[in-house]
This record gives C-alpha cells, sequence and structure tokens, in this order.
C-alpha cells in the first residue's frame, strides 16, 4: 500500500498538471472563438448531462487546423522556426564543445570552479539576461561604441531586430545547456583509450577524432535536444531580440492568444508544435534512457 | 637432445651481441619526486624481459617512457642505437598493452586490431590478412564482430594482446597485463603469452608485482626499488643467488638469519645467537672478521626431523610453533632457543593421520654448509 | 597529466567571457548615473536608492521569493519523490508514461506549458495568483530535481541502506537518514 502511496503521488501530480491541460488544449483547438468568458465556445456544462455532452462534442471540428493549413503565415513560421532551430543548435554545439572539452583538459582542482561557472547563469534571471543583449547589440550599444572606439567600423553595424540577434540570444541563452552533457560524457573518458590511440599511431588530433569525438555522442545528441526542442517554441528571445523580421511559431503562438484573442487558434498552433516535438522528445527521452544504462 | 647440447638463450652474456634498448643513466623526476634513479641497462632483442617491484618502484614509469609517454629528465634511452626521446609514441616501433586493456568500446574485435593498421594505410587484402592471422593467433576468430563489452575479460584480453602485434612492433610492452584475471586463467596465458613471444620473436617487456609470473614467462627479472634496479638476472639465479636481502626476501618465502662472520679457510662461521653454535657457510664474497652477514637460506633447503641428523653441519634444536598446511607442502615454523623462526618446507608425502611432526614438538632443522647464501646487505 | 593547449585555454578564455560579459556589463551600467542605457554618465548609486523605494518594486520581489520559497520546496519534495519511483520501484503499470512525464517537461518550449496551464486554471476556475505559480513552477521543476537526483540515487551505495536496515531502521526512516 505504502508503495503505491509512493509511486501514485508524484504519478498523479504530473499526469494532472502536465497531461490533462495538453487535453485541455486539443479540446480548445476544436473549439470556435467567441465573445464569452473564457472566449470560446462550446463550453462544457456537466449539468445538462448526457444530451449537453453529446451536443458539446458536435460542437467542435477541425475548423482552426484547417485554417493553419491555408494560411500561409502559419506555415511559414514552422518553418522558420525548425531553420533558426537548427542553426542555432549547431552553433551552439560548435561553441559550445570546445567549452566542455577544454574543461576536462584543465587540472582537477579547476572542475568544481569551472562547473560552477557554467552552472551560475541558471540561477540568474533569463529575461535579464536577454534584456542586457539589447543594450549590448543596438545601434548605440556596447557592440558598436566599443567597435568604432577601437576604430574596426566606422558605422554602427545592425544587428538588433535581426535573425542574427536572434541567433546571439539563443546561443547565449541555451549554452549551457550544451556544455553540461558534453562535459559530463567526455569526463567520463578513460584517458588510457587515447594512449593507447597514440600507441597505435594516431596524432593527437587524429586521436582526438577517432575517440574521443565518437565516444562523446551521447552527450552531443543530449545537448542538440536540450537546446532544439526548446528553441523551436521560443518566443521571448525572438520578441525581444529579432523584431518583426524575424518570424517564430512561439511569437505566432502569444500573438494569437494575447493580441487576436483568438484562443482556439492559438490551441491549435500549439497542438501542432506539439506534434512535430513528439518524435524529438521521444528520441530525447531515450537517449537519455541509453546514457542511464551505460552508466550503470 | 642433452642438456648441453642445447642452447641456452643468453645474449646478455654474449660479448658480440647488441642490445634492442640501452638505458643510459636515465633519471626521471616528477617534481620533488625521483621515480627512475640514474638507471643503466641493456635489453636485448627476443628477451622476455621483466620489470618487478612492489608499488611506486618505478617499473610503470620505465616502461611508459619507452613507450614515449614519459620523457626522462636526464639521460638517454637507445633504440636499436637510436636517441628515441625526439620521436612521439605514435611514431615509434613500440607497442603497448595496456593493462585495462583500453579497447575502443564503440569498435568491434575486427576494427580494434585493424586500428593501429589502418594508421599506417595498410588496405585491402593485406589489412584483412594480418587482421585474421592475429585473429587466428590469439584464438578470437568467433568474435571478430563482438564489442569488447560483449565478451569475457579473458577474451579482452586476447583482443589487446593481437592488438598490440598487429603492427609487429620490435618491442612490445606489457603493463600487468595478467592482473585482471583468475589465477587459473592466467597460468594458462602465462605459457600462452611465451608461446607467442617466441613465435613471433618479438622483444616483450613485461611490467609486474607478481613475483610468481616473472618467474614463470622471463628470461630475465629486473628486481626494482625506488627507482633503481636491484638485481637483474635469470629466474634462477634470481632465486638461488639474491645479492641483497631485499632480493631475497621479495621472491619466494626466504629465512633471514643475521650474524656476525668469522671467516675459517674455505667457509665462513657465522655467530648467530648465544647459546647457539655457529652456522657454516660458503660464500663467493670475501668477508672479514666479525662483519655483519645475512644469511638467505629457501625454507624447501632447510630439513626437518625428530632425531638429530649426523653428519650435516647445521643441525639445530627447536619447537614447533606453526605448521601451514598448503596441501602438497607443509611450513614448519619453529622457534629457535634465541628467538627466531626458522620456517621448514617438506613435501607431504605421507597422508595427515601418520605424519610424524605436529604442533609444540621438539624437532631438529638442519641444512648444508652450500644451501643458503651470505649477504653482506 | 593533463595540459591544456592554447587552443584549449583560448576555448575557455573566451566561453566564460561570452558568458558573463553580458551580465558584467549589465551590473557596470547599474551604477550608471545616466538614464540612456549606452551613454556613461558617471558612477552613482541612485538607482538603487530609487528601486528601494519603489513600492511596485518590492511587492513583485516579494512575491517572487515566496513562490521561489513554496515552488521550491514542493518541487524538491516532489522530485525526490519521483526520483525514488524512478530508481528503486522496479516495473508497474504506466512506467514508461511516467518516465516520458518526466523527462518531457525538461525540454518543453515554455509557451506551451504556460499556455495549457492556463487554459486548466480557467478550465477548473482557480483564479491567477501566487498559488497558480507556485503549481506551475513546482512542476516543470520537480523535473529538474528528478533527474538530477535520480541519477546520484542509480549510484548510490545500496550496502549503506542494507546497513541501516540491519541496525534496526524502519524503510522510511532509513530514507531520512
Amino acid at each position: 500500500m505504502r508503495r503505491f502511496a509512493l509511486i501514485a503521488i508524484p504519478y498523479f501530480w504530473l499526469l494532472a498538471l502536465f497531461l490533462v491541460p495538453f487535453a485541455i488544449v486539443f479540446k480548445i483547438s476544436l473549439s470556435d472563438i467567441a465573445l464569452s468568458i473564457p472566449p470560446y465556445l462550446p463550453q462544457l456544462d456537466l449539468a445538462k448531462g448526457w444530451e449537453g455532452f453529446t451536443k458539446f462534442l458536435g460542437a467542435l471540428d477541425f475548423e482552426n487546423f484547417e485554417f493553419l493549413m491555408m494560411d500561409d503565415l502559419y506555415y511559414k513560421a514552422y518553418l522558420s522556426s525548425l531553420k533558426i532551430a537548427s542553426i542555432s543548435t549547431f552553433l551552439t554545439l560548435l561553441i559550445g564543445y570546445p567549452i566542455a572539452y577544454a574543461m576536462t583538459r584543465a587540472g582537477e582542482e579547476w572542475r568544481p570552479t569551472l562547473l560552477m561557472l557554467v552552472i551560475l547563469p541558471f540561477w540568474t534571471s533569463f529575461l535579464i539576461r536577454v534584456y542586457a543583449w539589447i543594450g549590448i547589440l543596438g545601434q548605440e550599444g556596447f557592440l558598436n561604441q566599443t567597435l568604432m572606439f577601437l576604430g574596426l567600423t566606422s558605422e554602427p553595424l545592425i544587428i538588433l531586430n535581426t535573425p542574427i540577434a536572434v541567433y546571439i540570444g539563443i546561443v547565449y541563452t541555451y549554452l549551457p545547456f550544451m556544455i553540461l552533457p558534453i562535459y559530463s560524457a567526455l569526463e567520463k573518458l578513460d584517458n588510457s583509450l587515447l594512449e593507447a590511440a597514440e600507441d597505435l599511431g594516431c596524432s593527437r588530433i587524429t586521436a582526438f577524432w577517432l575517440v574521443t569525438f565518437p565516444l562523446s555522442r551521447g552527450g552531443i545528441i543530449a545537448g542538440c535536444f536540450l537546446v532544439f526542442i526548446p528553441t523551436l517554441g521560443e518566443f521571448v528571445i525572438p520578441s525581444l531580440l529579432g523584431g518583426s523580421n524575424t518570424l517564430m511559431i512561439g511569437k505566432v503562438l502569444w500573438d494569437e492568444f494575447f493580441s487576436n484573442r483568438d484562443w482556439p487558434l492559438a490551441s491549435a498552433v500549439a497542438v501542432i508544435l506539439l506534434l512535430i516535438l513528439i518524435i524529438p522528445i521521444i528520441l530525447f527521452q531515450r537517449n537519455e534512457q541509453k546514457q542511464r544504462e551505460s552508466e550503470g | 637432445m642433452s642438456e648441453a647440447l642445447r642452447p641456452v638463450f643468453a645474449p646478455w652474456n654474449d660479448p658480440d651481441e647488441k642490445p634492442l634498448i640501452q638505458f643510459k643513466n636515465v633519471t626521471k623526476r616528477f617534481g620533488d619526486f625521483t621515480a627512475i634513479d640514474d638507471l643503466t641497462i641493456d635489453i636485448f632483442e627476443r628477451e622476455f624481459f621483466a620489470l618487478l617491484g612492489p608499488s611506486g618502484c618505478g617499473k610503470t614509469t620505465l616502461m611508459r617512457m619507452l613507450a614515449g609517454f614519459e620523457t626522462p629528465s636526464e639521460g638517454t634511452i637507445l633504440l636499436s642505437g637510436q636517441d628515441i626521446a625526439p620521436i612521439p609514441p605514435n611514431k615509434r616501433a613500440v607497442n603497448m598493452m595496456f593493462q585495462s586493456y583500453a579497447l575502443f568500446p564503440h569498435l568491434s574485435v575486427w576494427e580494434n586490431i585493424a586500428f593501429g593498421l589502418k594508421r599506417e594505410g595498410i588496405k585491402g587484402d593485406a589489412l584483412n590478412g594480418r587482421v585474421d592471422e592475429m585473429l587466428r593467433l590469439t584464438r578470437l576468430e568467433r568474435f571478430e564482430k563482438r564489442k569488447p563489452h560483449q565478451i569475457s575479460g579473458g577474451q579482452r584480453q586476447r583482443v589487446a594482446l593481437a592488438r598490440s602485434l598487429a603492427k609487429a612492433p620490435k618491442l612490445l610492452l606489457l603493463d600487468e597485463p595478467l592482473g585482471a584475471l583468475d589465477k587459473k586463467l592466467r597460468q594458462d596465458t602465462q605459457f600462452e603469452l611465451m608461446d607467442i613471444q617466441e613465435k613471433t620473436g618479438t622483444t616483450f617487456v613485461i611490467v609486474t608485482h607478481d613475483q610468481e609470473e616473472a618467474m614463470t614467462v622471463a628470461s630475465r627479472i629486473a628486481v626494482m626499488d625506488e627507482g633503481r634496479m636491484i638485481q637483474v638476472d635469470t629466474p634462477a639465479r634470481i632465486y638461488e643467488a639474491p645479492n641483497t636481502v631485499y632480493v631475497a626476501d621479495f621472491i619466494g618465502d626466504v629465512n633471514i638469519i643475521d650474524g656476525r662472520a668469522t671467516p675459517s679457510g674455505e667457509q665462513v662461521q657465522i655467530a648467530w645467537g648465544e647459546g647457539m653454535s655457529d652456522i657454516t657457510g660458503t660464500t663467493d664474497a670475501s668477508f672479514e672478521k666479525g662483519d655483519q652477514v645475512h644469511l638467505a637460506i629457501r625454507p624447501e633447503k632447510v630439513s626437518i626431523s625428530v632425531e638429530k641428523p649426523d653428519d650435516t653441519p647445521n643441525a639445530f634444536q627447536g619447537k614447533v610453533v606453526d605448521i601451514a598446511y598448503l596441501g602438497n607442502l607443509s611450513t614448519y615454523h619453529v622457534e629457535m632457543p634465541n628467538g627466531q623462526i626458522i620456517k621448514a618446507q617438506s613435501a607431504n608425502t605421507r597422508r595427515i593421520s601418520r605424519r610424524a611432526i605436529t604442533w609444540d614438538d621438539t624437532v631438529w632443522i638442519s641444512f648444508t654448509a652450500t644451501a643458503g647464501v651470505l649477504l653482506k646487505r | 597529466m593533463r595540459r591544456l593547449t592554447w587552443f584549449n585555454t583560448t576555448s575557455l578564455t573566451l566561453g566564460f567571457a561570452f558568458l558573463y560579459l553580458p551580465m558584467v556589463i549589465l551590473v557596470i551600467y547599474s551604477f550608471n548615473s545616466s538614464k540612456l542605457v549606452t551613454v556613461w554618465a558617471g558612477f552613482s548609486t541612485k538607482w538603487y536608492g530609487e528601486l528601494m523605494r519603489n513600492e511596485a518594486f518590492l511587492d513583485a520581489a516579494w512575491v517572487t521569493i515566496k513562490v521561489a520559497v513554496l515552488s521550491s520546496t514542493f518541487a524538491t519534495v516532489l522530485g525526490t519523490l519521483a526520483a525514488y519511483v524512478l530508481v528503486r520501484a522496479g516495473r508497474f503499470w504506466g512506467r514508461t508514461l511516467f518516465s516520458g512525464m518526466i523527462y518531457a517537461p525538461l525540454v518543453m518550449p515554455e509557451v506551451i506549458t504556460g499556455l495549457s496551464l492556463l487554459l486548466l486554471f480557467i478550465g477548473i476556475g482557480l483564479d491567477r495568483g501566487v498559488m497558480t505559480i507556485v503549481l506551475a513552477h513546482t512542476t516543470f521543476s520537480m523535473c529538474y530535481v528528478s533527474v538530477v537526483v535520480s541519477s546520484r540515487l542509480a549510484t548510490f551505495d545500496m550496502s549503506l541502506e542494507e546497513a541501516a536496515l540491519d541496525l534496526g531502521s524502519t524503510p522510511f526512516g532509513h530514507f531520512v537518514w
């Protein structure tokens, strides 16, 4: 009995606050916009009994989804999000891997400090750090001031409100997510494997590509998922740094919900986004499981 | 073939023989700690050379210098007459078999073995042929497609061996290769190693702390302590003619009797205890009257009997305080009048209930004048 | 002995500089006496003074602290429970779903979690306030707790638990101690 309670508490919590909300989102995506509170119809009124329920089901339709398919905006936004997420993930990998690798090459006494330095940004406000970039990337921002002061550019670079700023913002925010799994995978690497590779004729670089890199694959995959999946739905960074030029589905969802007050349509956008994400999420979980098993 | 006609492998005794490896006054320091102290030694081709010693004696450091993972602080190391210090490990004709095997977990057995060959650019039929040859040599043909985690410890050890031999190196270094195997497997593998070494004609240098292993496989053993080689000799000479108490004590079981020497003609009288007659010993070294001397004598050379034996120069009476029964042998711990315990070993030629000697018995232990070795230190 | 190549040292320096520069700049500019973000007009702590006097900020800060304390406490409890279940409970009906629900929130875009929870609260008529924020934070924070704790738990030395049990503590007691 005690075992049941132990399992049930977190289980039901997650069911109620994680899974059930998705069902509600799905239901609302099938509803129509209305001038009511809440602004959608039909609404389930259990008092009306079975008849009320069947009438409720009858009023649901896939209208919103049809609209999504037809209107250009959404299709473009999904594609744009996929493109931005892919490129950002790749950039984060490019920048994060050398950092994680250098961390493992540092002396033992440095490790705890370096790890702390990577984790510390998690403890600060994400919003404020992104705001800081506005001040840095603007036309009169810190970056341009420094570049002009150093004489490297004669005119201010336009970075803010372009996709470049979004890339910078995303890489900046998600870098620790990439560094940590790669670091953890590299740390487990047995140094004698590299010595063996060298002994058998590899140069340092060849040893890296033939031994270190393949063996860190699990960490790389975990890191990429940890960046790609949330980035797909990002809306804060494109809103603050990307301006109207950058189209991302998260922003579209936000606008539908708050500006247009079209909850059913916003829900439909969310449902499609979720469907796109299901496969990556499952793959992510599988990879995590594989990592856990290889550890034990 | 009679003993006299069979060629004895002893290139170190041949003045015309050129050594494969030469250490000349090599010292290695790690900060304040001296791991190798002014070491000079020659190792010859086709030798199975064992570095034996306790942890921290420097044997692993020595090997890593040969492999190229450490460079000497002072001195030179020559391989076939060439100074190898400037040559990085990936360019030496030296391969190493690691203690942990260091098999690449993401590659199959076949790919592990082929790894070194591919780095040399060997491809196609030549590659396949060589890998197959290695698989046959180590009897791993059935496992070529498996990954390291899918085979047993003993099989992994063979993969490590095959991989390190694939490039036919002049010198193969083995770092405690049998440590992870159980005793029976270890013994079988020791003979396999010796076989493979003879067949391929490679020079092996093995690091081990297991003296039985060193005695079994090696053509010569270097007993090391604190960065120095105390004695370098064949297993027989190390065992029968140790040059120090340290070596005598390190290999096998031994009785060490301390006393004062009085040379008398060809022999030496050793006074070793109040009220006890002197021990008579022989030695090639020269001792002066009153010199501190250590007699090292192996338990199997000490006889034990209930009655006093006649015409043995050294016979002493004592009490049996302990018996270690080892199945085929028994070691008797006999307490002497001066308190020292002498170990006498004899084969159990009679069944247990019929043995004459038991605890607390008064017995005579005896040994000949030539049974022990007289050591100065 | 590990040696840091110049490539490694550069990676580390540039990498951490990138991570921390914006925060450092932010801190420096918080002492800027000019209101403009980009023009330095001299050192001043007046903004901190204004912060202390700003009612709205202080109220918000207090609410934030409340939310943080409550949600982190609940998340730790629930997350540890979940971790224990994941590592120790063996097989049970719906285990795959459970494990999925623990890992999915780690990567779920915030728009979706936010939106879905908002619709839930509206649907059941729960007024939005501190409580709803705490509920939301607890839910996805417990997943982080769970992942960290379960990885530690998996490598935990079982013999310690067995020793405790052997010496007489109850299963729950030994878990606590």
